[in-house]
């Protein structure tokens, strides 16, 4: 455990979501020490700034942070997210959508029936094993609930937001700079290392010098210290991944605001719709090697029922990550040490995990600088990138349509080891949860459920044999009783737009 | 395979008698089986409480009694937890099963675990049990869009609850013969041939025993023989008063008291006081004396009735013989600190029924009923004598009295070995006695755990946290339910309502 911290002064290189975040948490977390933080950010550079959406370890991370909901979320025009529905993945009618929801402390309570069913499914009997009966936060979001918990009926939830990320970013600038964290507009135009190939400062465009003993390179997609500077090396997912691209644009509210982001599958890829307070974020992530991005934007066009005059923005994406993600004294957060594509917004998990984790590693490394536990630390990172991209990937793999060449290409090319694994034991009929502990995947951002809510949701089986009637009854599950659990839950908590009005107001 | 009755004979008149062919009416329509029940009313029946769980709910709805309705004309209230006081250090409740308990059960088992492996814990498994959680603010078990179910019993009163059968005896074909039994006639294979009742004589194809402990029918059949429970603490006594009440308890208390232990009902308007104790400890006079203390520290005053029984522990060896089956007490009586007298009763006819329905042979059938009706009554006894034997009292010669490590049953020897050595507790329970959950409880509560040096646990702190959120969450759901005084009241209401 480090009494004091090996650093004294820390530059944060990028200004944008990521950037503010790592400053906010360094500052908040090593607020004890004698630690100067310094951000620097480019005026010439603009940030993505999308709608946002995210995982529930946000939670936790805001939770640590000391900022309550109710400051943060009417500040950044936040909602509340129980989950991602998926619609048009799968060519069979019965499975044209499914709930990808936060996986609560009240769903536990049917999970054995959702599995036991799973497996009669596999073995030819038409049961019930489509995931969204069994949710509730497939239930809340269908009634556009919020999934906060009333204090009659105070069962864990798990949940996650959609915000504004350039909002999010100025409120995390104004509590940076409230907990000492200095700023600074300037464009970086070089970057000096020392004989040992570490970073020794940073030189502006006025050439100023400017020096630390710690860097944070939150540059984005450039990479400026990772990838240019220390030419880390960059492991590519674009093999199984093809989206490379995307075309956004904002529109208007609805009457209510959804509890959840929608992920609707489109010729070439997939479009995101993502609620915020005051708008819809929306985007078409595509890949360029079928489809231009002007067929993209007219796709997306006709999808949105939108005049010809709309205003898209396009985005290049690379999929992907730096082999590692902390090297020498340089630690990558956000776009700059990778990214897998947007479809379970999982971008700001890595975010706020590599920062929560860094800090963990030097406040218990076993060496005075503080490196001790470097190694350690970019190994987990790679299992991350490697289990949350098995997970994306699988998206595409289980797909069934048939329509364009991409959706064919998309489920062509040969899995990991790890993730084939996982295929041939769903196909089998074999207990997958097992093969994901004895994979370590489970302990990662998807656990058990997420992976069987994906492939029952998908409609992965056999075709059914047996009709229902041909099963014991005791093995006949009650889906009467499950829906009622579900729907009488449900009636507990806030409608959406109520819980994000009594934010506001307090 | 066993014929379907088509004339059945019950003698004893009371409520296992009528609760028998009310059961045996609902299975079996009047045009194929006459029903005919013999015996004289108790005159002065005495005051007593009776523990029901939901079949006679579903009993008394078949015959067309809503809930409140019949709860009312019993004077009945629910049933969470039966409170245990004065057997250990801490009180400690006995709780229903609810099914918001399996969201943390794991947390349960996984600490009484560490506390049996001497980690230092300030642990109460009271706070695990969501029905404990009720019946200690006094709730009901009735709530509007909750969505788990909460087991729950009635607390009925049985000379009401006796009113009310055999009107609706009356009214469904039962045929009631208001006399006594003289004598019974069997065939040369012991087979019960008819019985004659003052000039009467009255035959049938099944004879049932429902003459408590006198045992007329199942008494004199040529097999019977009776069998003692191991006895812990022998209590021989039963002194009841019945006193006046304003508000009603949704539990049960049983507190122990120097030579025996109280059982407290509370009844809509009333509340029963049972003393069991033994007369080799304590004589009648300073009983009475010593439950009127105890009667008074409970704030209670107006005294409506008392009374005094004899009481003994026994069970026969086969409760149906031939065509004979002995119900309710004279089958057998446990002398539990939990009533099971009329859940026995109603799983007893319930096997009948599903025996008669068996395709196997009759010996086997009968057999099989035999064996799982005693295994009732030992696993109801089993509890009891724990609870007798494992309680840490010893203020006075009553508790004091060594006791034979070796009258424990072996179901409760082989679960106390599992808890002292910290293992998950296994046995098959029957469910509507005891669960398992009960018997962490039951030694939980009995602070059997390790003493002298107790080890800091690491996540002491987080330990501590989760169960004060699980107590919190448990408090939150407490929120959605009906408080027992204004579910009764309303009950009333509703029913006058109705009659009007």
């Amino acid at each position: 455990m480090q009494t004091s911290l090996p650093f004294k002064k820390i530059i944060i290189i990028g200004g944008g979501t990521a950037g503010w975040m790592s400053a906010c948490y360094l500052a908040k977390m090593w607020q004890d020490y004698d630690l100067e933080i310094k951000i620097i950010e480019s005026d010439a550079i603009g940030t993505i700034g999308v709608g946002e959406g995210t995982t529930p370890s946000i939670k936790g991370f805001f939770e640590q942070l000391g900022i309550e909901a109710k400051e943060w979320m009417p500040a950044c025009n936040a909602t509340y997210k129980t989950g991602i529905r998926f619609v048009n993945w799968s060519s069979d009618p019965n499975y044209k959508s499914y709930f990808h929801p936060f996986y609560s402390q009240l769903d536990e309570y049917f999970q054995h029936e959702f599995f036991q069913n799973i497996q009669l499914k596999h073995r030819g009997f038409d049961v019930h094993a489509h995931p969204d009966q069994y949710l509730l936060a497939s239930e809340l979001a269908q009634q556009r609930k919020a999934p906060i918990e009333p204090e009659h009926y105070p069962f864990d939830m798990a949940y996650a937001y959609h915000f504004d990320a350039t909002l999010l970013a100025q409120f995390l600038k104004k509590k940076a700079l409230q907990w000492n964290v200095t700023h600074q507009v300037a464009t970086i135009n070089e970057v000096k290392q020392k004989d040992d190939g570490s970073i020794a400062s940073v030189v502006t465009e006025s050439g100023a010098t400017i020096e630390a003993d710690f860097f944070v390179d939150c540059s984005g997609f450039r990479s400026l210290l990772l990838g240019k500077s220390l030419k880390v090396p960059y492991n590519s997912f674009a093999d199984s991944l093809l989206n490379d691209s995307a075309v956004t644009i904002v529109t208007e509210r609805e009457d209510t605001t959804p509890s959840m982001t929608l992920s609707t599958a489109l010729s070439c890829g997939w479009a995101w719709r993502i609620p915020l307070t005051n708008r819809f974020g929306n985007g078409y992530v595509f890949s360029s090697r079928f489809q231009s991005p002007q067929d993209a934007e007219e796709e997306f066009r006709r999808h949105l029922a939108l005049p010809e005059s709309a205003q898209f923005n396009h985005l290049k994406m690379r999929v992907g990550h730096f082999a590692k993600g902390w090297e020498k004294n340089v630690l990558a957060v956000g776009l700059s040490q990778g990214f897998i594509e947007p479809l379970e917004a999982t971008a700001l998990h890595f975010a706020t995990q590599s920062v929560v984790d860094f800090v963990s590693a030097v406040d218990n490394s076993t060496d005075q600088a503080g490196y001790s536990n470097q190694t350690a630390y970019n190994n987990k990172l790679s299992d991350r990138f490697s289990c949350v991209r098995d997970y994306i990937e699988l998206h595409y793999l289980a797909n069934s349509r048939h329509d364009t060449p991409y959706w064919k290409a998309a489920r062509s090319h040969t899995p990991s080891r790890r993730l084939q694994r996982i295929l041939t034991t769903w196909h089998q009929g074999k207990s997958v949860p097992r093969v994901l502990d004895e994979e370590a995947v489970s302990l990662q951002l998807f656990g058990h459920e997420s992976w069987l809510c994906l492939l029952a949701g998908k409609g992965v089986f056999p075709e059914s044999e047996h009709t229902i009637d041909a099963l014991p009854t005791a093995m006949r599950i009650d889906m009467q009783k499950i829906k009622h659990f579900v729907e009488t839950s449900a009636k507990h908590y806030p409608l959406h737009d109520d819980a994000l009005a009594a934010l506001k107001q307090s | 395979m066993l014929p379907i009755p088509q004339n059945i004979t019950i003698v004893g008149l009371n409520v296992h008698g009528l609760l028998t062919a009310l059961l045996l009416r609902k299975t079996y329509k009047p045009a194929v089986t006459g029903i005919t029940l013999v015996g004289l009313k108790e005159e002065d029946s005495p005051p007593k409480a009776y523990i029901a769980g939901k079949a006679l709910n579903t009993l008394l709805e078949h015959f067309g009694y809503s809930e409140a309705n019949w709860m009312r004309q019993t004077q009945a209230t629910f049933k969470l937890s039966n409170r245990y006081v004065g057997f250990s250090e801490q009180e400690f409740s006995v709780a229903n099963a609810s099914e918001v308990d399996i969201l943390h059960q794991p947390l349960m088992l996984e600490l009484s675990k560490l506390k049996r492996q001497a980690y230092q814990l300030d642990l109460s498994l009271d706070d695990f049990f969501f029905a404990a959680a009720l019946a200690k603010r006094n709730l009901s078990p009735k709530a509007q869009d909750f969505p788990f179910e909460t087991d729950y019993q009635y607390q009925v009163d049985a000379n009401c609850l006796f009113t009310l059968l055999q009107k609706i005896a009356a009214e469904h074909s039962i045929t009631t013969r208001p006399s006594t039994l003289e004598t019974l006639q069997l065939d040369q294979h012991g087979t019960l041939k008819h019985i004659e009742c003052e000039d009467q004589i009255l035959s049938g194809d099944y004879f049932f025993d429902c003459t408590q402990s006198a045992q007329l029918l199942i008494g004199n059949m040529p097999d019977f023989r009776q069998e003692t429970l191991p006895e812990v603490r022998i209590n021989d006594r039963v002194l009841t008063y019945t006193l006046a009440a304003e508000c009603c308890a949704s539990e049960v208390v049983t507190t122990a008291l120097d030579c025996g232990f109280v059982l407290q009902y509370t009844l809509q308007d009333a509340v029963h006081f049972q003393y069991h104790y033994s007369s080799k400890f304590i004589q009648d006079p300073q009983a009475v004396q010593r439950l009127e203390r105890h009667i008074s520290q409970q704030g209670y005053k107006k005294v409506l009735q008392r009374h005094l029984s004899a009481s003994q522990a026994y069970l026969v060896s086969q409760p149906w013989i031939h065509n004979c089956l002995a119900i309710g007490p004279a089958c057998g009586l446990t002398q539990g600190t939990e009533d099971h007298e009329l859940s026995h009763t109603f799983a007893m006819l319930e096997q009948f029924v599903s025996s008669i329905q068996s395709p196997d042979d009759a010996k086997d059938v009968i057999k099989n009923y035999n064996h799982r009706i005693k295994s009732r009554f030992v696993y109801a006894h089993s509890y009891h004598s724990t609870l007798q034997l494992l309680n840490s009292r010893r203020n006075s010669p009553y508790w004091q009295t060594p006791q034979d490590a070796n009258a424990l049953t072996p179901i409760g020897r082989s679960l106390f070995s599992q808890w002292l050595s910290g293992e998950d507790l296994s046995v098959e329970p029957i469910l509507d006695i005891n669960g398992l959950t009960a018997w962490y409880a039951l030694f939980s509560g009995l602070g059997h755990y390790p003493t002298g040096e107790l080890k800091p646990h690491p996540k002491s702190r987080a330990i501590q946290d989760n169960i004060q959120d699980m107590c919190r969450k448990l408090a939150g759901c407490c929120l959605n339910f009906q408080t027992h005084d204004n579910l009764i009241a309303e009950g009333k209401h509703h029913a006058n309502v109705t009659a009007v």
